[in-house]
Order: C-alpha cells, then structure tokens, then sequence
C-alpha cells in the first residue's frame, strides 16, 4: 500500500512540475461545452431539450478521457528518460506497479476533470449532494477505466513523439461513439453498435445518469462492464511489465 | 554446484541471445560475499547486457543466477530486493529533486518516512550531494547526477550492488571518495560488481573478470591477469640514438617514441633500476608504465581468437 501511495504521490509531484497543463487541459472541454454547445443549441439538436444541460456530462467524459491519456505518457517519458527501469529493478511487486500506475493516472485525470465541476450550474444543470456523489463516483470509475486503457496502449511506446499521434487516432472515435456530443438514439443503426463497444459510452451515461436521472443504460450494466474493461486493461499492463524490460 | 552462502552472487552457464548471436555465451563465476569484482571488457563485449540479466531486467535463455541465495530467474521478485543498480545510463526523473527521486526509491524499498529520514542524510553526505538535494535533477552537473545515481542503488543498504561504470563523468576526488566508500560496505560483507574502462579500478578490485564477444575469458586478480604481459618504460636520454643501439645490442625490444625510447618488458617495476644501472647514455627522465587494460584485453582477445579456430 506505501509502495502504491508513493507511486501516486510521485506522479501528482511531477504533474506539479507544470501546473499550467491544468489550465490549458481546460480549454478544449469548456471551447466544447460553450461554443459547439451554443451552436449547436438551436439548430441540428434543438429537438434534444436542453444541449448544454445534455453535453455537460459528455464534456466530463471528454475531459477525463484526454487527461488520462496524457497521464499515461507518463510511462513513455519515463522510458525515454531511463526511469522506468529504476523502477523495474526496484522490489516493487509488478501488480502493485499496476495499481498504481492506473489509479495515479485516474487521480490525475480526476484532478485535472474537476475544476469542471462549478460549471455546471452555467451549463443549467443543478446539483444536488446526491447528484454530485454519484457523479463523482461514475467519474472517477471512468477516470480509472481510461487511465487502464491509456497504459496498456501506451506500453509498448518508447517515445513520447510517437504515442501520441497514436493515442488520438483512438481517442476521437472513443469520443464520438460515446454519445458525449449527440444523443445516440438518434444516430444510425451502425453507430449505435459501434458504440455498444465504446467503454466512453458506459462511462458517460452513468455521469449523465447521475445529474438527468435518466439512464440510457441500465447504471447496473455500466458498472459492471466498465469494472470489467478495468480489469481486462488493468490485467494486459500487468502483463506488459511482467514482460517489460530494456528492450 | 552449491548456492554460496550470505549475500553472495553465483551465476552459471549463463546465455542470452540477440536474435541468433549469443551476446553472452556460457558465462559462469562465482562472488563471495565482502568481495570487490571488476567487470572488464571492450565496447559491445557485453558487460551491460550482463548486467541487465543480473538486475532481472532481461531473461536468459539458458543458465541459473543466484543472488543472494535466491534464484533470480525462477524469483525475480525475491532477487530484487537484495539488489542496488547503477546503470550505465542515466535512470532518475529528471523533473523531481534529488530528494523526491530517492524517497520515492526507499518507498519502493519498503522504507518509511521516517526510516527515509533517518537514512537519507547519511547517504547524500557521503556523496557529497546535501547541498544539491532540493534541486531539480536536470538543474545539476553530469558528475552530480552520476552521484544521485549511486546514491539511489544505496538507498535501503541492498547486500549486492551491480554498478554499470559508476564512476563515469566523476572528478577523481569524487571517484576516490567513491571508491573508499564502496571499499567501506565490501568491508561489511556488500557484494560488489562493476564494470569498468579504468585500470586503477580493475587493479583495486579483489577480482578481474574478463569478457570478450560475450564469453568470460578470465576470472583472477589483476595481479596474475597482467603476469607475463609486458609493460612500457619510457626513456629520455641525451643521446637517443646511441642508446637505442645499445639497447637493441643488449636484448631489448625497444621502439622510438616522441622525443623518446619506448622500451618493452615484464614486470617494469623491477627493471627499471637495472637497466639505468646498465645504460652507458645518461638518463634524463625515466618512467616505468605496467601493463594497462589494453594490454590485457589484447591478451586475451589475442588467446580467444586461437582458440575459436581450433
Ligand atoms: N537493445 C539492443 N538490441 C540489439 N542489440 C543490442 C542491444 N543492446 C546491446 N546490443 C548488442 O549487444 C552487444 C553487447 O552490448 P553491451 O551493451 O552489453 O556491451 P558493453 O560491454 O556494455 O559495451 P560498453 O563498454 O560500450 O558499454 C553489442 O554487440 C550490442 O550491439
Ligand atoms: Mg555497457
């Protein structure tokens, strides 16, 4: 447990190091939720009641996703700069690398994902303490989900250059199938299958779930598919380190 | 076949290949506890691939490595604990402090806060690193980050220490303190490898292992590693010329250098006062050079390369 503590704390200090990554993760979900929110309020989606109050919690899901993916270059830096293999030789239980690399990477994101919270009340959704622990805990649920998916993409990276012109080739389809911008019972038949693989698309439903009250899903079947994805991503970067050496 | 007792590092018929090429073939020795052993061998012989085995970071294809007791292929986990790496190349988050890269390794050690405290003063002292330790490690010297290398392989006191040619990039009082420091914990029972271009180093060590194109050609003292190999003793004389027909009247190989005489011979130490006695050209300046790494790497490459054609 010190051990997974300690691997936490060193990845927050490290984010300290540039603090104003928070500032800039912010503007692409607010540009998201002001500006294609207000466009698209009045035309293409003014059938859908409120688009703000309905893309809000996609936006959340927006916000966690990236940041957990560029929690995860992390692992790629420290490769690159040598790090990582203190970290190998070091008498850490590989499974408890897992745990923390994962869960500092959901921390992280969660962080970063945050300082959203207060607008929610500009995006015309109000909350309540119920509402909120709920949303918290479907975020960080989330957050958990995309940091595991993050690492086991990132493992096989050695240069921060490359993995991230990979990561966004996945991360955009993850985001438009999730139904973060659009309400998916109005999209085409094949992107609601699509989007029935889209772990996002579980994750932001129960965040909409949380502040609407209506679930697309049933919250139960999120849960446990999304624990699920947790532990297929978290087992495959398990398995990575087992495997992981120099080369 | 017996495990050594204690701390000690006992590894046998060890192989590891690199697509069809052994890059260290059939190598086996064996290192008591309290003992000091030098790794020595030319660029690409393989001596960080070795290591990179014995800190578990690569599997071998055939061959057993015991630290410590344990057996660090079957349990690398166990292994690891008893285990202090400098690598070859750098391995610190350059973006923390001094101090926030090695708590964070005595964590990973098991150590608590205040076990951390307590230890971490003693070693960034020794070190000679205390002034430095909030400092970012990008913010300091290549020869203060080699010493936060080694500082964090002796985070914890591990019994066994691999170390990729620590001293590279260190002041030679920095590599002395080093040396004494690492002479100190061998003294306390610490098993110590460590690869090496240095020959004060290699002389230093208890023991020389030799490795060449991935086979360990030699394994003794530097002593009997460099008996029989010549050395150089240079000589400066007020005629060259004149001595240098003399010398080669009398028996010895000798070559001209710059300004100069070059000449060969075993165990200079001992020449030296002989020949100066005999020499009929008085002699300016006279320096006796044993025979360094290179003369023995060529001896044994020399000796490996008769035996791959028989
Ligand atoms: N990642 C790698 N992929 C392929 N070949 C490698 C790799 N690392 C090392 N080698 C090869 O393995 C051989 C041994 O390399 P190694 O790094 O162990 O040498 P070394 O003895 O440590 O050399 P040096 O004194 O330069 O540090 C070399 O021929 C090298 O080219
Ligand atoms: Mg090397």
């Amino acid at each position: 447990m010190r051990m997974i503590v300690a691997m936490i704390w060193f990845d927050l200090k490290r984010f300290g190091q540039s603090p104003w990554r928070i500032l800039f993760g912010l503007t692409q979900p607010l540009l998201y939720l002001f500006v294609l929110g207000a466009a698209l309020r009045s035309g293409t989606y003014a059938e859908v009641a409120d688009y703000q109050a309905y893309l809000y919690p996609g936006i959340l899901g927006l916000a966690l996703m990236f940041s957990a993916v560029s929690a995860a270059v992390g692992i790629v830096h420290e490769r690159e700069v040598g790090f990582f293999r203190a970290l190998l030789v070091a008498p850490v239980p590989r499974r408890h690398l897992a745990v923390g690399k994962v869960v500092a990477g959901a921390v992280l994101a969660f962080l970063q994902t945050l300082p959203l919270l207060p607008f929610a009340p500009v995006a015309g959704l109000g909350l309540t303490p119920v509402s909120l622990t709920q949303l918290v805990g479907a975020m960080f649920l989330s957050a958990l989900v995309f940091s595991a998916l993050g690492l086991a993409l990132a493992m096989p990276f050695r240069s921060v250059l490359v993995f991230p012109v990979v990561s966004n080739a996945l991360l955009l389809p993850m985001l438009f199938l999730s139904g973060a911008l659009y309400p998916l019972d109005l999209a085409p038949d094949w992107i609601q299958l699509a989007a029935r693989f889209d772990p996002a698309a579980y994750g932001i439903d129960l965040m909409r779930g949380a502040v609407s009250g209506q679930f697309a899903i049933a919250p139960g079947r999120s849960v446990l598919l999304l624990a699920l994805c947790l532990l297929v991503a978290g087992v495959w970067v398990l398995a990575r380190l087992r495997r992981a050496a120099e080369q | 076949m017996t495990p050594p007792a204690g701390a000690g590092l006992a590894v046998s018929r060890l192989t590891f290949l690199r697509g069809r090429r052994a890059v260290i073939d059939d190598v086996g020795f064996n290192l008591a506890p309290g003992t000091l052993t030098a790794l020595v061998g030319r660029n690409g012989a393989g001596k960080t691939t070795l290591f990179s085995l014995l800190s578990t970071l690569l599997c071998p294809h055939a061959g057993t490595i015991q630290l410590a007791g344990v057996d660090a292929v079957r349990d690398p986990g166990l292994a690891r604990r008893h285990l202090g790496v400098v690598f070859q190349s750098a391995a610190l988050e350059p973006r923390l402090s001094v101090e926030d890269n090695l708590r964070f390794m005595a964590s990973c050690r098991g150590m608590r806060g205040s076990e951390a405290n307590a230890a971490l003063p003693g070693i960034l002292e020794e070190l000679d690193i205390a002034a430095v330790a909030r400092a970012r490690i990008d913010t300091l010297s290549g020869g203060e980050r080699r010493r936060v290398e080694l500082a964090r392989a002796l985070v914890g006191r591990p019994p066994i220490l691999l170390l990729d040619e620590p001293t590279q990039g260190l002041d030679p009082m920095a590599r002395q303190a080093f040396w004494t420091r690492m002479r100190a914990q061998v003294a306390q029972g610490h098993t110590v490898l460590c690869a090496t271009h240095h020959v004060e180093e290699a002389r230093d060590a208890d023991r020389v292992l030799l490795l060449d194109r991935g086979r360990l050609r030699a394994s003794s003292s530097w002593r009997s590693l460099t008996q029989g190999l010549r050395g150089v003793i240079e000589l400066v004389t007020v005629d060259n010329d004149k001595s240098l027909a003399w010398l080669v009247q009398a028996g010895w190989r000798v070559e001209r250098g710059e300004g100069c005489l070059r000449v060969a011979a075993v165990d200079v130490a001992a020449q030296l006062p002989a020949l100066l006695c005999a020499m009929p050209v008085a002699v300016v300046r006279a320096e006796a050079h044993p025979p360094g790494l290179e003369a023995v790497l060529d001896a044994f490459g020399a000796e490996a390369e008769g035996t791959a054609c028989a």
